[in-house]
């Protein structure tokens, strides 16, 4: 049995137009509700038809249109003489409100919709079916509102969010608490706020307890102010030399160079820490080397570290890849706290910033010297002198001893590890004697020179030594490679210092190492904290390549020379005479080194060489990164006769930081030095190269938005905070930008995790560019980070005011505790419930702590045990109105009050009413007030809750998120797209709402709810920044209105193409409140063996797969409203043509109204529809407000609210003035 | 830098346990085994997939192989692609095919899943729904253990009607709230003292008891004061509020049985299943497998993931086998090729489903390993694309209690899903007679 088609990507089928699951998700146990009844149910119109019982529910005459019908096509099979399938339809009651058939009638209507019945010899005609169709549908609808009607829950439970915000507010602790909950139902009008889907579980009592001691002891604060994590980076080139810090690697993350900033650990107050004893000092170090900054691996000249801080070009947005993806915007900056921040509490992070500047990291140049002016000089000495005695000792090979290996040798942390020194190093290597911890020994070592070696995944230390007997002082050049810390001596003296993080590779570290004649001792010392271990050596130079040197160099202001026999990988090529020549002349050659730049700068570059003879073709090739530049050096005879020349190579712009630098190439002229000098500001050369770099300006600012996350192996699992940040401090007055969160609500790592992996249990915090950009070409205005502070807990003051909220000061607490106590709960539990408590309750909370108070030292605890009944208490979990016989008039209307600013509360807030509302509520005076304090409401910040809350049901937004678009189709739909239309949505919504527009706004507007990725993504020019606001925009533009918006266009596709039946079915429930019947069972599914499938737009297999009887009747009523739509695209951009042909959006709507595009549709909802289109909203808003769906019998109640909002010409905040007014929701609900 | 290992928690809680003795058969357990009545431990335990299967015909040649089923019934059956990881177990396993619930045979597939161990009537868009097989059963074997049930599930909670997500529902046919998150259930049931002494944790416990019961006060006198519409409402947390007491003192009663050392180490309970589905899954079969060692529990249900590409197991099929389509799709997709992709899937499903049974076949207690004490039921309700008949089930264990394993048998639909279930709750020693529309025992098959 195949499926409905129209589900056929990762879409719910039934809510794409099949009714069904909203009617299942209202049917309560055991409830009789039958399909179709929402098809016309909730019209507001005051439907005569609903209620007077001698109206027929049908337009059909049963007994003379239809049972002649059933006589002829359906009793012959399943009547008196024969029940094929068990089944009889003569003997049904055609009455289906009263009659016990209901059931059995819908059967055989899917029957008949699927045109599988009935099977006779011959078929009825289409008006024939259409007629029993249409009489059976009307017949079921109004037997399902009769039911409908029997249904009356209004108590209803807090949902997650509701619970959430209730717990904020009552405690004052901004932790996201019902996050542990389990997830809430929906309602057939898509509400998660209704009561009769809101259940409760054991799973759910359970967790609101442990909820209620969690959040209780957040905010109850006993004892001394904790602790505080306080630190702040300060960023710029080459400011940390010397300093401690940590540097973390790992996959995609490129650390920031130690020298690059530094770590200050502060104390409360903001004051730095400075360590005055050894231990002190001890600790901060610790805790410095637990701090790193890393930045995101990719477009890594995006971002730069600079003189002034970290240079961080816009971010570029990753890729919309469900269901996620691991690395965040490029580029990224993220300080990584290892194990050193707290678990819990609110914190804050402050950004020192301001505008960067473009790093000029493109001019990096290479060019060869028109006027070569040679910077070194030679002086050569006599060809023919004979080597010395020294000569000749020079050039005896160094005698390398083999590798001994003590260890690994396990400690419990790579601290240990690190500052245990278990060989005795000063005291000289003896390979048969135990090393210093008595323990370890020495063992000769496997002979891995230029091999990665691996070791077992200790924790701890390994050595590595060797004994070099060197004939004369002289140089030996290693490269090195460790995971993770590597730390090298020579002769007792350490040399290399290196605590790092990493994995192993080869040539990470160079060394250069000077030996003494005679004995010389090497050891190595790696050290494991965590995860891989181990170690790669090779000696890149030993110093017996030189031969005797026919000349001397005077390098002159030469930053370096880089002599040709220390060139760490050479082919083709010897050693002749202090130089290396090729040894197979046309053939390449190449010599290279790896050359750090101390700083980023124009550099002449001079090659020392043999003189070739003009007919030899002597060449040179340097290359430098990516740069190349091939000469052929020019000699005259003069230098030719000399042997050895200097021949100024090349000039260029290099940037700081390492460089791969090689020689070579064919019919290589060969070199024994290549001299590399800085040129000055005011080299002619170098005055002429600036003035060819651009300088750009940048109009716009950039922003800040702030993350928190946890590092994992191969990404972080992160979430952005606080709001987006426009940067306008210039550059040079830099301003702080504060972020502020709640750690709990964030994810950070499972702390004090007792593995030792290398990235485990780091928290990273971290900031990127928010000017967000479309390609990695754009810059962006770059944004300059000085220094990052974060400081955890943050508590401003102390005991914390959410304590101070319940235990408020006293005298009654020094002299009457029992007193004290009943205001507490008094207090609290009057909170909690939203009303004022009956006696009996305060009785007996009270009474419950007097039973336990003597079981707690601590007075708080002991009421804390009452605090977490009250929270769990259904008076708090609830929202209800209790009332009684038992109590006076006045309590009742009192607490009847309450109950109604609690509903407005969670209706126009989704939270708890505050204390003015509750102040009206006692004084009795809310109800003379109800437009007033909804005015006040909609202009509060909370109002926002509201607006989230509810459009996301009604408008289905949840289908934007769960839409998995085709990245490759539409590579600019990032993430950051896709939370910015969801996000516009709500921003319309809420302007519509803040600004009392008309309620036609919704179905087209004259503006739109913009930022500038949005607007870029949309093609609107002129909007900059990443703050929403209204921007006009012209019709043909076509961005007016929800209608427009891609959160629906896009929610409403399969991904890669529109789908309007999804779009149709969505404008006529949610816009039109018209929900269409569900599809009968059995649908067959697309077929793909159909002529020209393949070829075919999405709308065309559709259209050719329901052209059949059964399908046609329904879908009539159905895709004309989603035809026009056709001209957005899956995501919501116009588009003129698909597949290769142009798109037509013209349409003949059901009532006959042709339309030619949306702008046409807009117009006719909003003329001839508008009521409709009110009706929706008013009932959509109404089902919300009381937490329970609409049903008939709220027509009156619904056209009258409808009368007002007319009169009031359409003003949103009517509605709403009509909702809070309403019978309904002025009721006690009893 | 590997990847992670399972590491003991920040909190404490397991410091308390001392040297971990690995499985199988612990000594600890002893005492929390066998049954009071002196009779081995008889548990029960239901997998669902949802989606349907790969069903391509029999006989197709380019694709037969990437059919869930064998292409032919009896005892010599041959394993397609599919299931073949399966084939270790062929002694302890049963395929049985033809099986569906008779109301729910007209509904689309996806709906069928609200009712695959309820048999609910959802026909004639009504929701009338009941007690769940598990939770039948969880009635009478919850004697026996420290909790009733343990309802697992990919996503949590209870989706919405006619999208679940969970398996299980209560006597009123209210779907039961499912959990997901490794750790938390990892927390909740096999670490509830946080390393707590037992005295800590009875006073812990009495705190409990004590907010309950005033909590158990405040509702009544709550209910006394409310509409009887309003009343009804509240009952349902009111009888919540009792099922927590009961918990409760359940839980006290069990104070002094200590738990058993385990062994946890090979469990990941931080695993990320944006990174790694497998993992994620298998940790949540760890947790099964780990339940039942320790009996803290004899009957689970675990929902693999939802129905209509609603949760994230839609994801699975591009995170586990690169197959750039999400289950769903999968289940709809009709391009070139698509029943190798839609059978890949189905494979990983089974590959992870063999890994479960494995670990239930190797891990033992007293009375030999636990697969053969265990009755598994594995499948879906939907076969091909949203098709709510010829249900996949692959019923697995069981063998201690009379099973005899080894055939792939085909029913008509003259034979009600729930007749299986039936044979279940009789193979427990539960006294069923019927069950949902059962017209009687499942004839045939493993049941002799």
């Amino acid at each position: 049995m195949p499926p409905h088609p129209f589900d056929s990507t990762a879409y719910d089928s039934i809510e794409a137009g099949h009714a069904t699951i909203r009617l299942l998700a209202v049917a309560v146990g055991g409830l009789l509700t039958v399909a179709g009844v929402f098809a016309s149910a909730p019209r507001p119109q005051p439907g005569p038809a609903d209620q007077d019982p001698a109206v027929p529910v049908s337009a059909h005459d049963f007994e003379r249109e239809v049972k002649p019908l059933l006589e002829e096509y359906c009793f012959g099979c399943h009547g008196e003489d024969l029940q094929k399938g068990k089944l009889r339809l003569d003997e049904l009651d055609p009455d289906l409100v009263e009659g016990p058939d209901a059931e059995t009638w819908k059967l055989a209507l899917d029957m008949i919709q699927t045109a599988e019945m009935p099977r006779g010899k011959h078929e009825p005609s289409d008006d024939e079916r259409r007629l029993v169709v249409g009489w059976l549908t009307e017949s079921l609808a109004a037997a399902a509102r009769a039911k409908l009607g029997e249904r009356h829950v209004v108590l209803r439970r807090l949902n997650k969010d509701q619970y959430s915000y209730s717990l904020q507010e009552l405690l004052g602790v901004g932790i996201d608490f019902g996050r542990v909950l389990p997830a809430d139902g929906k309602s057939k009008m898509g509400f998660s706020n209704n009561g009769e889907v809101l259940q409760a579980s054991p799973l759910h009592l359970e967790t609101y307890q442990a909820i209620a001691r969690q959040a209780l002891d957040q905010a109850i604060a006993v004892g001394d102010k904790p602790a505080v994590a306080h630190y702040r980076v300060t960023i710029g080139k080459g400011r940390g030399m010397g300093e401690i810090a940590g540097e973390t690697g790992g996959y995609q993350s490129v650390p920031l160079s130690t020298n690059d900033f530094t770590v200050d650990v502060l104390d409360a107050d903001g004051a730095l820490e400075t360590g005055a004893t050894p231990e002190q000092q001890s600790r901060l170090d610790a805790i410095k080397r637990k701090i790193s900054i890393g930045l995101r691996g990719s477009s890594q000249d995006r971002f730069h570290s600079v003189d002034e801080g970290l240079i961080l070009y816009s971010a570029l947005p990753h890729k919309e890849v469900a269901p996620g993806s691991w690395q965040g915007p490029s580029p990224n900056m993220k300080l990584e706290l290892q194990r050193v921040f707290p678990e819990a509490g609110d914190f804050v992070m402050r950004v020192t910033a301001s505008r960067g500047y473009l790093v000029q990291q493109t001019k990096e140049l290479l060019v060869s010297l028109e006027d070569p002016q040679t910077q070194a000089r030679l002086t050569l000495l006599q060809d023919d002198a004979a080597p010395t005695a020294a000569d000749l000792r020079a050039m005896q090979v160094t005698g390398f001893g083999p590798w001994y290996q003590a260890g690994p040798i396990v400690t419990q942390t790579g601290e240990i590890a690190r500052d245990t020194d278990h060989v005795g190093i000063a005291g000289g290597l003896d390979f048969a004697a135990p090393l210093a911890d008595g323990a370890s020994n020495w063992a000769p070592a496997a002979a891995v020179d230029g091999k990665v070696q691996m070791y077992e995944q200790e924790i701890g230390a390994l050595y590595l030594a060797r004994v070099i007997e060197a004939p004369t002082e002289r140089a030996l050049d290693l490269s090195l490679g460790s995971d993770d810390a590597l730390f090298v001596w020579l002769n007792g003296v350490e040399v290399l210092h290196k605590d790092v993080r990493r994995g192993v590779g080869a040539d990470q570290d160079r060394l250069s190492l000077q030996l003494v004649e005679g004995r010389n001792e090497l050891v190595l010392k790696i050290v494991n904290y965590g995860g891989g271990f181990g170690s790669y050596h090779r000696v890149l130079y030993d110093g017996t390549l030189s031969g005797k040197s026919p000349f001397e160099l005077d390098a002159g202001q030469a930053w370096t020379v880089l002599r040709a026999e220390r060139s760490d990988e050479r082919s083709n090529l010897r050693f002749e005479k202090g130089a290396l020549v090729p040894e197979d002349v046309p053939k390449a050659s190449s010599a290279r080194f790896l050359v750090d730049f101390p700083a980023g700068g124009y550099y002449q570059f001079d090659l020392v060489h043999p003189a070739t003879a003009p007919d030899a073709m002597g060449s040179i090739r340097l290359s430098i990164d990516a740069l190349r530049l091939d000469l052929r050096p020019r000699l005259s005879a003069e230098e030719v006769s000399r042997g050895h020349v200097v021949t100024a190579t090349a000039a260029g712009y290099m940037n700081a930081g390492r460089h791969e630098v090689v020689l070579g190439g064919r019919f290589f002229t060969g070199f024994s030095h290549l001299v590399i000098t800085p040129l000055p500001a005011d080299h002619p050369l170098v005055v002429r190269l600036e003035a060819e770099v651009e300088t750009e300006e940048f109009v716009e600012l950039p922003a800040l938005r702030a993350y928190v996350g946890t590092r994992t192996d191969d990404g972080m699992d992160y979430k952005a905070f606080g709001p987006s940040l426009a940067v306008a401090a210039p550059l040079g007055k830099p301003e702080v930008y504060t972020f502020q969160g709640r750690l709990e609500n964030l994810p950070i790592p499972e702390p004090e995790s007792g593995d030792n992996e290398i990235l485990s249990g780091i928290m990273v915090l971290g900031v990127w560019n928010d000017h967000l950009v479309k390609s990695s070409k754009e810059t962006g205005p770059p944004l300059l980070i000085e220094t990052v502070e974060f400081e955890a807990p943050y508590l401003p003051v102390w005991p914390p005011a959410s304590h101070t909220a319940i235990f408020f000061g006293s005298p009654l607490r020094e002299s009457d505790l029992d007193a004290y106590t009943r205001q507490v709960i008094e207090r609290f539990a009057g909170r909690a419930f939203r009303r004022p408590l009956f006696d009996e309750e305060l009785e007996r909370y009270f009474a419950f702590w007097q039973a336990i108070r003597d079981e707690y030292a601590v007075y708080e605890y002991g009421v804390r045990e009452v605090l977490v009944a009250v929270l769990c208490s259904p008076n708090f979990l609830y929202l209800a109105a209790p009332g009684g016989e038992d109590l006076e008039s006045g309590t009742n209307a009192a607490i009847a009050d309450h109950a109604l600013a609690t509903r407005l509360a969670y209706f126009l807030w989704n939270s708890p009413p505050d204390e003015v509302l509750l102040g009206l509520a006692r004084e009795g005076r809310l109800r003379g007030q109800l437009v007033a304090q909804a005015d006040r409401m909609l202009d509060d910040p909370r109002a926002w809750r509201f607006v989230r809350g509810f459009a996301r049901e009604w408008l289905r937004l949840d289908r934007l998120g769960n839409m998995s678009v085709d990245v490759d189709r539409f590579p600019d739909f990032t993430r950051f797209v896709k939370a910015d239309l969801e996000e516009e949505t709500y921003q319309f919504l809420h302007h519509a709402l803040h600004e009392d527009l008309s309620l036609l706004t919704l179905i087209d507007s004259d503006f739109a709810m913009l930022n500038q990725n949005l607007a870029e993504f949309y093609g609107v020019e002129g909007v900059e920044g990443t703050q929403f606001r209204p921007v006009a925009v012209a019709p043909e533009q076509q961005r007016g209105g929800l209608l427009a918006q891609g959160a629906f266009l896009t929610g409403h596709s399969n991904g890669a193409e529109p789908h309007p039946i999804k779009r149709a079915v969505w404008l006529k429930e949610k816009i039109l409140g018209d929900p269409p019947m569900p599809p009968p069972p059995n649908v067959p599914d697309l077929d793909p063996e159909a002529p020209g499938f393949a070829k075919m737009t999405l709308k065309q297999k559709l259209e050719a797969h329901r052209d059949k009887a059964s399908c046609r009747d329904c879908h009539a009523s159905i895709d004309p409203y989603g035809v026009p739509f056709e001209t957005f695209n899956a995501v919501g951009r116009l588009q003129p043509e698909r597949m290769g042909q142009t798109i037509d959006a013209s349409s003949v709507l059901p009532d006959g109204t042709k339309v030619g595009s949306v702008a046409d549709l807009k117009a006719w909802l909003r003329g001839e529809k508008r009521d409709e289109v009110a009706a929706s909203v008013i009932e959509h808003l109404f089902a919300y407000a009381l937490g329970r769906d609409v049903h008939f019998a709220d027509a009156a109640e619904l056209a009258a609210i409808l009368d007002q909002v007319r009169s009031a010409d359409y003003r949103m905040r009517s509605v709403i003035y009509g909702i809070v007014n309403s019978p309904s929701f002025l009721a006690d609900q009893q | 830098m590997s990847s992670k290992s399972w590491h003991l928690d920040r909190r404490t809680f397991l410091r308390g346990m001392g040297v971990a003795v690995a499985a199988p058969w612990l000594q600890g357990m002893e005492r929390a085994l066998p049954a009071p009545d002196g009779e081995t431990a008889r548990r029960l335990a239901f997998v669902y997939f949802p989606n349907g299967c790969s069903l391509p015909n029999a006989d197709d040649e380019k694709d037969g192989h990437w059919r869930w089923y064998p292409r032919k019934p009896g005892a010599d059956y041959e394993f397609t692609k599919v299931l073949e990881s399966l084939e270790p177990f062929r002694a302890k396993l049963s395929l049985l095919g033809g099986l569906s619930h008779p109301l729910s045979r007209e509904l689309l597939g996806h709906l069928a899943g609200d009712t695959w161990l309820t048999a609910g009537d959802m026909r004639f868009d009504q929701y009338k729904n009941r007690i769940s097989v598990d939770q039948l059963a969880a009635r009478t074997l919850k004697k026996y253990t420290r909790y009733p049930s343990l309802v697992l599930s990919a996503d949590g909670g209870v989706g919405y009607k006619s999208r679940v997500s969970t398996l299980s529902f209560d006597a009123n046919g209210r779907p039961i709230p499912s959990e997901h998150v490794h750790r938390r259930i990892f927390e909740r049931y096999f670490a509830p003292d946080h390393g707590a002494t037992a005295a800590e944790r009875r006073r812990s416990l009495q705190e409990d008891q004590k907010v309950v019961d005033l909590v158990l006060q405040d509702g009544k006198d709550l209910r006394g004061r409310l509409g009887t519409g309003d009343q009804q409402k509240l009952d349902e947390y009111l009888e919540s509020l009792n099922a927590v007491e009961e918990q409760v003192r359940r839980t006290e009663r069990w104070l002094d049985v200590p738990l058993g050392d385990f062994d946890a180490s090979h469990i990941d309970l931080d695993v990320n299943q944006m990174v790694d589905p497998q993992a994620c899954v298998r940790t949540m079969y760890d947790l099964m497998v780990l339940g039942f060692q320790l009996d803290l529990t004899r009957v689970m249900t675990y929902m693999l993931g939802r129905e209509d590409g609603m949760g994230f197991g839609d994801n699975y099929p591009k995170l586990a086998c690169g197959i750039n389509r999400s289950h769903h799709t999968i289940s709809h997709d009709t391009h070139e090729g698509h029943w190798t992709e839609w059978g890949t899937f189905d494979r990983w499903f089974a590959k992870q489903f063999a890994y479960f049974i494995d670990r239930l076949n190797t891990v033992e207690d007293a009375n030999g390993p636990l697969l053969d004490s265990t009755m598994v039921l594995y499948g879906g309700c939907c076969s091909t694309t949203h098709n709510a008949r010829n249900y996949p089930l692959a019923l697995v264990g069981g063998g201690q209690m009379g099973l005899q394993h080894g055939r792939y048998t085909v029913y008509d639909e003259s034979t009600p899903f729930c007749n299986l279930f039936v044979s279940m709750l009789q193979t427990l020693g539960i006294e069923a007679e019927s069950f949902g529309d059962s017209t009687g025992p499942l004839a045939g098959g493993p049941f002799v």
